[in-house]
């Protein structure tokens, strides 16, 4: 009995968490953390003030605090207008023809700037993520947080540029990292002729579900990999194709509560 | 299972506190608001 009456406090608590955990980790690295940080403190004493008012007896400061509290409210919506308009952007990328626009954009930058890589012979790795985050590799490498293309890859594999040794991220449609370090795979039936770079990229993809694009230095061959496994020499049509399956399927492709609330960060 | 956990391990501590005290205070408001609209009884009330 005690159970069915609690459900409805448990159920909304729960749906207030979850906005709340998907607020949080929205504005999470952004400036207006530090915006909330003292919107927090302004809130926290609200209601010290609030609660020392009423116990005095105070009416007419317990009056206006609430009313204060709406004004606030609404200057809230303000000072946080780029992050909505930031999240409003994301939700309408979210709808089916935004999304296909932009990945297909994506695909062709990225395919573009490794055959021009190739072309040239300039070793590259390029590592999409996907389920499994990549924040230890993003960490290693030198944040970036820019639009995927295919120019800007190319410089940044260029010899001698900074960050041409690591590798870059590609994290939800965004080049978020480069110079990003991968660990090197311990697999005993990689070919011992291969050379560092792809051994990161199987490395990756033994810890994590990253797809991994690799430029060979020495062939200007394009390799592929995935799960663990290494597919070398790929030409520019599989190159797209397989990146259009990774983009292609859903991202949560079924509803588990783990899914909730596992995310990138 | 420990991934659930652990990633964001704090936001998720935070968010929690804060809707649970977003639940409580409003509540408490609907509660109060209740009972304010109660009709008051009359002043000299006979049984």
């Amino acid at each position: 009995m005690n159970l069915l009456i609690m459900w409805r406090p448990v159920l909304e608590i729960l749906v207030l968490w979850y906005v709340a955990y998907h607020l949080l980790v929205f504005i999470k690295g952004t400036p207006a953390v530090q915006v909330l940080r003292g919107l927090i403190f302004l809130i926290i004493v609200f209601f010290i003030s609030l609660f020392i008012a009423q116990r005095l007896g105070l009416t007419i400061i317990s009056w206006i605090l609430p009313k204060l509290f709406a004004v606030f409210l609404l200057s809230f919506i303000i000072i946080f207008q780029p992050e909505l308009r930031r999240g409003l952007a994301q939700l309408g990328q979210g709808s089916i023809l935004g999304m296909f626009v932009r990945e297909e954009r994506i695909i062709d930058e990225i395919s573009e700037a490794v055959f021009m890589l190739a072309e040239k012979k300039i070793g590259a790795i390029i590592a999409v993520e996907r389920e499994i985050g990549l924040k230890p590799y993003i960490e290693s490498g030198v944040s970036l947080d820019s639009k995927v293309n295919s120019e800007l890859i190319n410089t940044i594999f260029m010899p001698h540029s900074p960050l041409h040794d690591g590798g870059i991220i590609i994290q939800d449609g965004r080049i978020i990292a480069a110079g990003c370090l991968f660990p090197l795979t311990q697999n005993p039936r990689i070919s011992k002729t291969l050379g560092t770079r792809h051994r990161a990229a199987v490395g990756l993809t033994d810890e994590t579900d990253a797809l991994v694009v690799v430029v060979s230095e020495e062939t200007g061959h394009v390799s592929l990999a995935r799960e663990g496994r290494l597919t070398t020499d790929v030409d520019r049509d599989s190159l797209v194709r397989t990146l259009n399956n990774i983009f292609g399927q859903p991202k949560r492709p079924r509803f588990t509560l783990r899914k909730l609330f596992v995310r990138k960060k | 299972m420990h991934k659930l956990i652990t990633n964001n391990f704090w936001l998720k501590v935070i968010s929690l506190i804060l809707a649970t005290i977003t639940w409580f205070y409003i509540s408490g408001e609907l509660t109060k608001s209740k009972f304010n609209s109660y009709p008051r009884p009359p002043a000299i009330f006979k049984p």
